[in-house]
């Protein structure tokens, strides 16, 4: 975010306390601050889920409209516009909702524009609550990029997915179900930590739940350490500035360009990246400060977003106004069924 | 009684749409010539003069596609036009186009497809297999006597559940042009009062006889040779 520029991300009527945490960090990452209007029991949550340091700053409607002229609502509500190409300008406040319910009808009131992110796929219509607001806040704050592209075929336009080396569960299947969503329809999965493929029962399931595996029809391939994937063109993306820009970089090389996205809240161990292919390039995510708590499906998911502008969507089906004109065709009559003939069921036995 | 165009019959005013297919409402109105004081004879013998194909007929287009191998179309562009000019006004307003055409791709292998009427104004005549047709199953005794009337010789194979249907001379041509194009022009002269409208007027069942009955009309008034 840039200097002058003030900024609330206001999360309205959050049931989950994980949830809100890891908004709080997606908003320190773009420096804006982050307000919660409580309705579902949020602090009592946050305290029988062990976490009692963690406050969240309550506000108020009219407190809000006093603080931003602006209010944007992220949420797929009704003639919502496309968050790409929006200016957003300097100060205002976006405003996300419960995570079943969106929005509740004061706060949509109080909207002075609504945005949403186009999903591509059909069974899973929204994300996580926390990417969604990394993925509002970077496209509201960041420099402004183009409009969703729009292409005959944007399936062969769409790279390769690797998910690279995530430390938490959680993070995995929110990541998981950001790419379903932008429409991968599969991707590799380099689980070195074991919080996907073979761990234990209440990790699988937990992290199953993340990514709405019952909905999720994303095919998710495991891939070991040492396998060689010899993509012709590999980009990697990080949280470090090394390459361009993430707008800057071209995501639309389909099947031939394999994009790695790993996980680097951990320890970082050095990775052998000519294994992925023979071009490898980096894409950094452009952020107005190196400090902030990291999270994997918050990068992940903001690097998704981009890479389906990119990629783009089909041009929009023109449906025929009105049903089929009425059609009456003169044929013979159908034909009648081929006499047979009379057998004795004594004969069909001597059959 | 108020002499409206709007309850003219269909004859009279499918002739007037046809001969100025662009004339405002207000043209030639009843009420306007009574004022004016004209003579009513002297006007319909005006009238009368102008019957003649005019602007309307020029919209009509008649596209005949070359049949597949084994396949023709048993009357032609010529003999069709012979047909709408005997028939007259009522067939010929508001249709679009008369089209010759191959079997479409998913019509019924088994029992042939003649003609089809689509809404507005389209009509299509199917190519046909020369004759004699072999047609699997025994065909029913509607069929055959539709098929007889027209001329062919069906020859039901009972043993072998089969039909043979031979057309003798130009018998298929006349089938053609007497009961098929008849039949769909039943059909668009039924949706006359639809004008361009995609609608359907009547349930099927009643479509489909309004258009049988038109055909046994014309062609009976074509025998006597004083159709519209």
């Amino acid at each position: 975010m840039n200097a002058g520029q003030a900024v609330t991300l206001v999360g309205d009527g959050i049931e989950n306390s994980a949830n809100s945490v890891v908004m709080k960090h997606a908003a320190a990452m773009f420096g804006a601050a982050c307000r919660f209007r409580d309705t579902k029991g949020l602090a009592q949550s946050a305290a029988s889920a062990g976490l009692p340091g963690e406050t969240f700053s309550p506000i108020a409607g009219t407190e809000l409209r006093l603080l931003h002229s602006r209010i944007v609502a992220f949420d797929n509500l009704p003639d919502a516009r496309e968050i790409y190409g929006f200016h957003a300008g300097r100060n205002f406040a976006v405003l996300v909702g419960n995570e079943r319910r969106g929005l509740s009808r004061e706060f949509a009131s109080l909207a002075t524009d609504r945005v949403h992110v186009p999903m591509q796929s059909r069974r899973i219509n929204c994300l996580n609550v926390a990417a969604a607001s990394a993925v509002a806040l970077y496209y509201l704050c960041a420099p402004p990029v183009g409009q969703m592209a729009v292409r005959k075929d944007p399936r062969s336009r769409r790279p390769e997915l690797l998910l690279l080396g995530a430390f938490d569960h959680f993070e995995l299947g929110s990541t998981i179900r950001s790419a379903a969503a932008f429409g991968w329809e599969r991707a590799f999965i380099e689980d070195r930590h074991r919080v996907w493929f073979g761990c234990d029962r209440a990790v699988r399931s937990e992290g199953r739940a993340a990514a709405r595996r019952g909905r999720n029809e994303i095919l998710l391939i495991p891939s070991s350490g040492q396998a060689s994937f010899r993509y012709p063109r590999v980009t990697v993306i990080t949280c470090r500035r090394v390459g361009p820009p993430l707008h800057r970089a071209n995501f639309t090389g389909g099947p031939s360009q394999l994009v790695v996205i790993s996980d680097e809240g951990g320890s970082a161990t050095p990775e052998d990246l000519s294994r992925f292919g023979g071009q490898v390039d980096f894409a950094h995510l452009q952020l107005p400060t190196s400090e902030f708590p990291y999270h994997y499906r918050l990068v992940a998911s903001v690097a998704l977003a981009e890479i389906a502008r990119q990629v783009g969507r089909r041009p929009t089906v023109k449906v025929p106004a009105g049903p089929r004109p009425p059609i009456y065709d003169s044929a013979l009559e159908e034909l009648a069924e081929t006499s047979g003939e009379i057998v004795r069921m004594e004969d069909l036995g001597d059959y | 009684m108020s002499r409206s165009k709007h309850t003219d019959p269909k004859t009279i005013r499918a002739a007037r749409r046809l001969r100025a297919p662009q004339a405002a409402r207000g043209a030639g109105d009843l009420s306007r010539r009574r004022k004016l004081g004209r003579n009513r004879k002297k006007v319909e013998a005006i009238v009368h003069d102008e019957r003649r194909p005019g602007n309307g007929w020029s919209r009509l287009r008649i596209v005949e596609r070359r049949p597949r191998n084994g396949y023709h179309h048993p009357a032609g562009k010529q003999d069709v036009l012979k047909m709408l000019n005997a028939l007259g006004p009522v067939a010929v307003y508001g249709l679009r186009s008369v089209e010759l055409t191959c079997a479409p791709a998913n019509a019924p292998a088994s029992a042939p497809l003649f003609g089809r009427y689509q809404v507005p104004g389209r009509i299509v005549l199917f190519e046909q297999p020369m004759p004699p047709w072999r047609l699997p199953g025994v065909l029913k005794r509607r069929a055959v006597r539709r098929l007889e009337r027209a001329g062919a010789v069906v020859t039901l194979l009972s043993d072998v559940g089969g039909t043979l249907v031979d057309w003798p001379h130009d018998t298929l041509r006349r089938f053609m042009l007497e009961d098929v194009l008849l039949h769909e022009l039943g059909h668009h002269v039924l949706q006359h009062y639809k004008g361009k409208r995609r609608e359907r007027i009547a349930r099927t069942r009643d479509h489909e006889a309004f258009a049988a009955r038109f055909a046994d009309k014309q062609r009976v008034a074509l025998k006597k040779g004083n159709c519209h």
